[in-house]
């Protein structure tokens, strides 16, 4: 735990999202490396994310609805020729 | 001539060949290419939408609406912003407008978000450790049990921590495109991305804090 820390994880998504150049993702992860709380919390950030696109997967639900869509939508005027 | 060219090159700068091609097909009213268009693009809007708007028939409902929408404004369509976030922002502005007619809108509180946030910290230093987390990080979690906590979580998050998520984190879309769906600025963006990820963090931390993990995979087992 440092006075960084609150500053560090300001900038948490250009490291995230591989925005930043090499000193600086080399910096931010000297930083996670030395400091337990903040490590945690960006692998948490980072497990979150993991999570969400697991769960992302249309569901049976979804892919029903959209065929029923895609029918609808291309019935009428294939029908009208 | 030049000029003609010129114009168009501009107008389809922000799609692909293959996405002109289709733009094409679309605007002569194919068939086939409307098919194509909701076979590539149906699921994952239903998808988005169930999740914006929280209710399968519903979603279903909005993403219609869109797609008729779509329809009728093709030929103005001249691919100034992709295809996926045309799609988007046709889903998103119907969604929007269904949640506030229902009071089902959730705004973000940025103040409040932002106060608790610097209250976890004492000078720039961790007030206290975040928890760990039960049954994930050391032991990865499936698909089955993510789904179950995402589930959970994302309801707790205002809508547009969900739809900024969702478009970055599970679509793909880069910053300009989520920009035209959603018709806020690259700053903005960049904020409302900050919040939306501590966010989800922090509900997610609400299923998977050691109580409520342990009685999911009581639940589970
Ligand atoms: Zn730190």
């Amino acid at each position: 735990m440092s006075p960084r820390c609150a500053a560090i994880l300001a900038q948490v998504d250009a490291f995230l999202d591989h925005e930043r150049g090499a000193l600086e993702r080399l910096r931010f992860a000297a930083h996670l490396a030395l400091c337990p709380p903040c490590d945690r919390y960006v692998r948490q950030l980072q497990e979150a994310r993991r999570l969400l696109r697991l769960a992302a997967t249309p569901s049976e639900s979804d892919l029903a609805a959209a065929r029923r869509l895609a029918v609808a939508h291309a019935r009428p005027r294939e029908a009208k020729g | 001539m030049v000029l003609v060219l010129l114009r168009a090159l501009l107008t389809l700068s922000a799609m692909t060949n293959a996405e002109a091609a289709l733009l094409e097909r679309l605007q002569r009213d194919e068939p086939a290419a409307w098919r194509q268009l909701l076979e590539r693009h149906g699921p994952a809007l239903v998808a988005y939408a169930r999740r914006i708007c929280g209710d399968a028939a519903q979603a279903e409902e909005l993403v219609q609406d869109a797609i008729v929408a779509i329809h009728g404004g093709i030929d103005r369509f001249e691919g100034r912003c992709s295809v996926k976030s045309w799609l988007y922002r046709a889903v998103h502005n119907r969604a929007i407008d269904a949640l506030r007619r229902q009071r089902r809108f959730v705004d973000v509180d940025e103040a409040r978000e932002d106060a608790d946030w610097a209250d976890r910290f004492d000078g720039g230093a961790w007030r206290a450790a975040p928890p760990p987390w039960c049954g994930s990080l050391d032991q990865r979690i499936d698909a089955k049990r993510a789904l179950a906590v995402v589930e959970r979580a994302l309801p707790r998050l205002p809508t547009q921590h969900r739809e900024v998520l969702w478009l970055k984190e599970v679509e793909g879309l880069d910053a300009v495109e989520i920009c035209d769906a959603l018709g806020i600025s690259p700053a903005n963006l960049r904020m409302c991305l900050h919040r939306a990820r501590r966010a989800l963090q922090q509900a997610v931390a609400l299923e998977l804090g050691s109580a409520a993990a342990e009685a999911l995979t009581n639940l589970e087992a």
